[in-house]
């Protein structure tokens, strides 16, 4: 399975976080390569500047500084080069508001960060499970 | 034994002579000898009879001494009966060994040889033959020995008569020379004296024996008149009979009854050995006597005869038994005889008692005499006992009524004038209950008892029969209202001969009959003094009074009526007095006039009549029809009275009411109004149309939600544009008496009021305004003084607003006021109720927003925890793996904290979807959940209710008290009552455990949020869950509490309220 063909873009403000799902795909032997944005303006930068693989998954926080996860979708879904992007939410937030935003958005998923380490490792083996049988374009 | 006496020795060396004289004398030596041996024997035997004492004696001593004395081989000894007919053999000796024949007595038939034989005083010998031939059976008597061939008859005689005889055997024929003789006499004389003694013994023995039996039944009597004289019980007694009898009298008795169902009944059953009594109680059991039996116990109490069988013989058992084995058991008592005795009362026989010996004993005729008394004492006595019994029950009953009597009864005897008797009802008069015993004058009757006590003195005064009809007894002079009346009787009691004895008293209560006759002369007293200021009252009131004839017509001039309408007598009559009557009153009173004379019934009418000065009164006409006995209309009595000031008291009153009730109409309908606007133009409305206004206007301060104050006005009667043009009337002369609260301002004319027109240059009014004559202006204060506005009210016409008006319109203002108050303190409520739900809503948004925010870094700082520990790996020291522990325990706090602040404010969060819940099935389902590890354990009790509730809140409730229990408890044996009651309006819920108890002081503070009673280290427990418990209990309108003391367990219960409808 070409796993290291997907190219995952991380976007999180949270250090803790971001160093929680490294940890986890390294406890998981995940392959892929991973990159990190700490907000949406700097994600955006990062998938146009072209240093990421066209085949590429964004983890997508939404309470961030200076643009947000919604912002950010907001963006990337009215950009013609980039609104075919695949995007799954990963955050804290269990607000009805922001789930039904993230959709309308056409997000891929809305994951919940589980709490503790144990979970959050086997909620990324799941996810790469599943976009290991996803076909991309 | 001595020598032979007979046998003699030879000497053959002596000469025949010589020898002769030689053996003469010593036959002579030998007789002395022989002589003087019988002599000293003779002398034994004499001893030996005087310390003989019975006639036993006497003959073996005879008998003994007699065959030695005489050397008689056989001997023997007779008796003569008392009068010397018979002779019986005593004793005997000689006779064949093992031979003791019974012999009868023989006959000592006057002049009969024998007979004649024993009269001589001396010894005779006789052949047997010669004796056999004077009495062939003394010759049977032990003399039959053919080697006898000779006797010796010895008769012996006491100094009165013949006692008996002494009869000696002899082989050959005996010598009985002169010594011999004396021998045999001396031996009989001996043997009389003695045996004269020893019957004389005897005689007393026998006497001391039969004085000795009297005694014991003289005692007998005695006990019995004793026992049966003290029991109350006859039957009882009977069978106390009984056992007196036995065994004295008899071996066996029985006592039986004739019950009054014609049964006999066995009452008692008395053996001298207890154990037998059994056995005749089993046989009685199995053979009960039948009354038609002919013979013993049935007859005897059929027939009252005795029955007495002195001796049974076996032919008498076989005709008395039933069948054989009946026969084999009566046999086997050993039956010697029996006597069944009557005991006859003076109603006939009683009962009858039975006597049985047994074996040799048998009852005498004296003994059945005695048993005969003994049952007539017995009857004696129980007649007497029971007369004595119905005597005192007739007493008893007698003292009974007299005491039970509702009247008075009283009875003193004796010179000394002693109570002797004295009923309640005496005794509650006298105000003494110690009555009987004393004497008259000694129980002091200060209480009103002295008439009582005065008459029974008058009767020891006058030995003479003493009536009072009306005898007043006043327990207390100073209230004779409570006085009490008695007809009395006092009458002697005389003894049988007529001498005076004592007093009788009788004395019954009349004071009802005698109240209610000084109740009826009240009365007719009252009566007639009323009837009087009847009279009076009628003259006083009534203007006019006339009378009428039987048809009708009026003929005799009023002179009341005449002075009340000026008219002339003349006038008056042919109908005239009609003209004073009000011409629209007229024809409707001549019709009820017409109406009455038809049914010569009472009249009454109503109408006006002209005064003299012209003016009419309101008056009231009546009249009675007058009968003379026979019931015939004579006249009629008319009068007329002037209700004007009645009539018009009842129209002010009337329309005051019609007030009233409009303001109150209209006051309902505001009251219910709760905005301000809707409620000033509903009053204004009113008021300009109550009041004919042709308009009106209502100024009002409202102060809105900054607090400032301003004027609002509404229009009535007039388009609203009318005013719009116009400044807000300012503090002007008119206005401001309105709008400072001082009064109501009604003016018929503004334009001549001083206050009018003060301001130039329109007299006070801007430009255009509608032209006002008439004016009311009423203020409108609240309850709290506050003038909250002014209703005004014009009209272009003068005076046309009256006081009622004012009186309208001030009701309304008072309505208005409460109405506006209302209003107000309405909106002002649901502003704060708007405000906290606001501020509600935004603490459970903060709550929310701030847990969720604070969630992240505290998993960043747990995440980071668990790394270093990871990376470090071994390199770890102890400490440091410790404090990294401890971190992560504060940080899973933490997570408690905030989920529980979470849960708080989501809590009392309605969900809306309230559904039919069966409270049982979910509580089993928590139990399920929890499923306790034995040996804890949890137990549901009670009927659990089916509610309308919210799922989610109501198992939080439940999931929190159970887990709390069970969290708290400290113990493996945990147990967990989950109740349900159900009290009047909802249902309680109760979860007890058997933990350590809540100290009282910490009943309020388990309920707050965050409060533990444990470290927080110790247990895992955030002190959530009963802060949520209560907040979802509270928002459902239910309570929640701890029951509970150290060490004892805890109750941790809470309502719920029956309909969830009114919670929300």
């Amino acid at each position: 399975m070409p796993t290291h063909e997907l190219d995952i873009l991380l976007v999180d403000d949270d250090e803790v976080d971001v160093m929680t799902v490294q940890r986890a795909f390294a406890t998981a032997r995940i392959t892929n390569t991973v990159h990190v944005a700490s907000n949406g303006l700097e994600a955006l930068a990062k998938l146009r500047d072209g240093s990421i693989a066209p085949r590429r998954l964004v983890l997508l926080d939404l309470n961030m500084p200076r643009m947000n996860g919604i912002e950010f979708l907001r963006e990337v879904r009215a950009d013609p080069d980039l609104h075919a992007t695949s995007v799954v939410v990963l955050t804290t937030s269990n607000e009805e508001r922001d789930k039904v935003d993230a959709y309308q958005f056409n997000v891929a998923g809305y994951l919940l960060k589980p709490v503790t380490f144990g979970n959050f490792v086997d909620l990324m083996v799941a996810l790469d499970k599943y976009w290991t049988l996803v076909e991309m374009p | 034994m001595a020598s032979t006496e007979a046998e003699t020795s030879q000497d053959p060396a002596l000469p025949p002579k010589v020898e002769a004289l030689h053996r003469e004398l010593e036959r002579k030596i030998l007789d002395l000898e022989a002589l003087a041996g019988r002599a000293s024997r003779l002398q034994n035997v004499t001893a030996a009879l005087t310390r003989a004492v019975s006639i036993r004696d006497i003959a073996n001593v005879i008998l003994e001494h007699g065959q030695v004395l005489f050397q008689a081989p056989a001997a023997a000894m007779f008796l003569a009966d008392e009068d010397a007919t018979s002779l019986e053999l005593v004793a005997r000796t000689g006779a064949p060994a093992g031979e003791d024949p019974r012999v009868p007595p023989l006959p000592l038939d006057e002049g009969s040889p024998l007979e004649s034989l024993l009269r001589e005083t001396t010894v005779q010998s006789f052949t047997r033959a010669t004796a056999m031939a004077l009495a062939p059976d003394v010759a049977g008597l032990g003399c039959d020995d053919p080697a006898f061939g000779w006797l010796v008859l010895l008769p012996l005689r006491g100094t009165r008569r013949l006692l008996g005889a002494l009869v000696f055997g002899f082989p050959v024929q005996p010598v009985l020379d002169e010594v011999r003789r004396d021998f045999f006499l001396t031996l009989g004389a001996h043997c009389s004296l003695a045996l004269e003694r020893a019957q004389l013994f005897e005689a007393e023995r026998r006497a001391k024996e039969t004085l000795g039996r009297q005694r014991e039944r003289l005692q007998i009597l005695a006990h019995a008149g004793e026992t049966l004289a003290s029991s109350l019980d006859s039957r009882a007694a009977l069978a106390e009979l009984a056992r007196l009898v036995v065994p004295t009298i008899a071996d066996w008795c029985a006592i039986d009854e004739l019950a009054d169902d014609g049964q006999i009944r066995r009452l008692a059953t008395v053996h001298r050995d207890p154990e037998r009594v059994a056995l005749a109680e089993r046989l009685n059991r199995d053979y009960p006597p039948q009354l038609e039996e002919e013979h013993g116990v049935s007859r005897v109490l059929r027939t009252g005869e005795l029955e007495f069988v002195p001796a049974i013989p076996d032919a008498f058992l076989v005709a008395i038994t039933r069948d054989d084995r009946h026969l084999e058991r009566m046999r086997s008592l050993g039956l010697s005889s029996f006597a069944i005795l009557p005991i006859v009362g003076r109603s006939g026989v009683l009962g009858a008692l039975s006597i049985v010996t047994e074996g040799d004993r048998r009852l005498s005729e004296d003994d059945v005499r005695f048993t005969v008394e003994l049952a007539r004492r017995a009857a004696l006595a129980l007649d007497n006992a029971r007369l004595y019994a119905s005597e005192s029950a007739a007493r008893a009953q007698l003292h009974g009524l007299f005491m039970r009597a509702p009247a008075a009864i009283a009875i003193v005897r004796g010179p000394e004038r002693r109570y002797e008797l004295a009923n309640v009802p005496y005794r509650a008069i006298l105000g003494e209950d110690d009555v009987v015993g004393r004497r008259l004058l000694e129980v002091a009757p200060e209480r009103g008892g002295r008439p009582l006590v005065d008459l029974i003195r008058a009767v020891y005064d006058n030995h003479a029969l003493r009536t009072v009809n009306e005898l007043q007894i006043a327990p207390d002079e100073a209230a004779p209202a409570q006085a009490r009346y008695f007809r009395a009787v006092a009458q002697p009691i005389r003894r049988p001969g007529g001498a005076f004895e004592g007093a009788a008293l009788f004395a019954f209560e009349i004071t009802d009959q005698v109240r209610a006759r000084t109740h009826a002369e009240h009365l007719l007293e009252q009566l007639a003094r009323s009837e009087a200021r009847m009279r009076a009252l009628v003259e006083a009131t009534a203007a006019i009074v006339w009378t009428a004839q039987p048809g009708g017509a009026l003929v005799d001039p009023s002179p009341s009526w005449l002075a009340f309408t000026g008219q002339t007598a003349s006038e008056y009559l042919d109908g005239g007095y009609m003209n004073a009557i009000h011409p629209d009153d007229r024809a409707a009173t001549l019709q009820t006039w017409r109406q009455c004379i038809a049914d010569q019934s009472a009249y009454s009418a109503e109408y006006r009549l002209r005064r003299a000065d012209g003016t009419y009164a309101h008056t009231l006409a009546r009249a009675r029809p007058v009968r003379d006995v026979v019931g015939r209309v004579v006249e009629y009595i008319g009068c007329n009275i002037d209700v004007t000031e009645l009539r018009m008291a009842e129209a002010r009153a009337r329309e005051h009411a019609d007030l009233l009730g409009t303001i109150n109409e209209l006051g309902k309908l505001i009251a219910a109004e709760l905005d301000t606007q809707t409620v000033v133009q509903a009053v204004t409305d009113a008021a300009t149309e109550l009041t004919g206004a042709q308009f009106g206007a209502f100024f009002y301060n409202v102060v809105d939600e900054q607090g400032a104050r301003y004027l609002l006005h509404t229009i009535s009667g007039v388009p609203r544009e009318h005013f719009a043009q116009f400044p807000l009337p300012r503090a002007t002369a008119v206005f401001t008496p309105t709008f400072a609260g001082e009064g109501i301002l009604r003016l018929d004319d503004i334009t001549q009021d001083p206050r009018y027109g003060k301001n130039p240059p329109y007299h006070g009014m801007p430009e255009g305004h509608l032209p006002v004559r008439s004016y009311l202006a009423v203020p409108v204060v609240s309850r709290s003084g506050e003038v909250l506005g002014g209703i005004f009210l014009g009209h272009a016409r003068p005076g046309v607003f009256t006081a009622r008006a004012e009186a309208l319109a001030s009701g309304l203002a008072t309505q208005a006021a409460i109405a506006m108050d209302n209003a107000r303190l309405y909106g002002d409520a649901q502003r704060l109720i708007k405000a906290l739900e606001a501020t509600n809503r935004e603490l459970d948004q903060f709550a929310y927003v701030t847990s969720h925010d604070l969630k992240a870094p505290l998993r960043g700082i747990a995440s980071l925890a668990s790394w270093i520990e990871e990376d470090l790996g071994p390199g770890l020291t102890a400490d440091v793996r410790r404090k990294l522990e401890l971190l992560q325990g504060r940080v899973r706090r933490m997570e408690g904290l905030i989920h529980g602040i979470l849960e708080y404010s989501r809590a009392a969060r309605s969900s809306g979807r309230a559904e039919t819940i069966d409270v049982g099935k979910l509580v089993y389902e928590i139990v399920e959940m929890f499923a306790p590890r034995p040996p804890a354990r949890i137990d549901v009790l009670g009927v659990f209710p089916t509610l309308r509730a919210e799922r989610v809140a109501l198992q939080q409730v439940f999931m929190n008290l159970v887990g709390n229990a069970l969290k708290h408890a400290q113990r493996a044996d945990v147990h967990v009552v989950i109740e349900a009651i159900d009290t009047e309006d909802h249902w309680e819920f109760r979860v007890r455990d058997n933990g350590p108890g809540i100290a009282p002081a910490f009943h309020e503070r388990v309920w707050g949020i965050f409060q533990t009673l444990e470290a927080r280290d110790k247990v895992e427990n955030t002190g959530i869950g009963l802060a949520i418990v209560r907040k979802i209990i509270e928002s459902h309108h239910g309570r929640a509490w701890v029951e509970s003391s150290e060490g004892h367990g805890a109750v941790f219960a809470f309502t719920w309220p029956k309909h969830e409808d009114r919670t929300h």
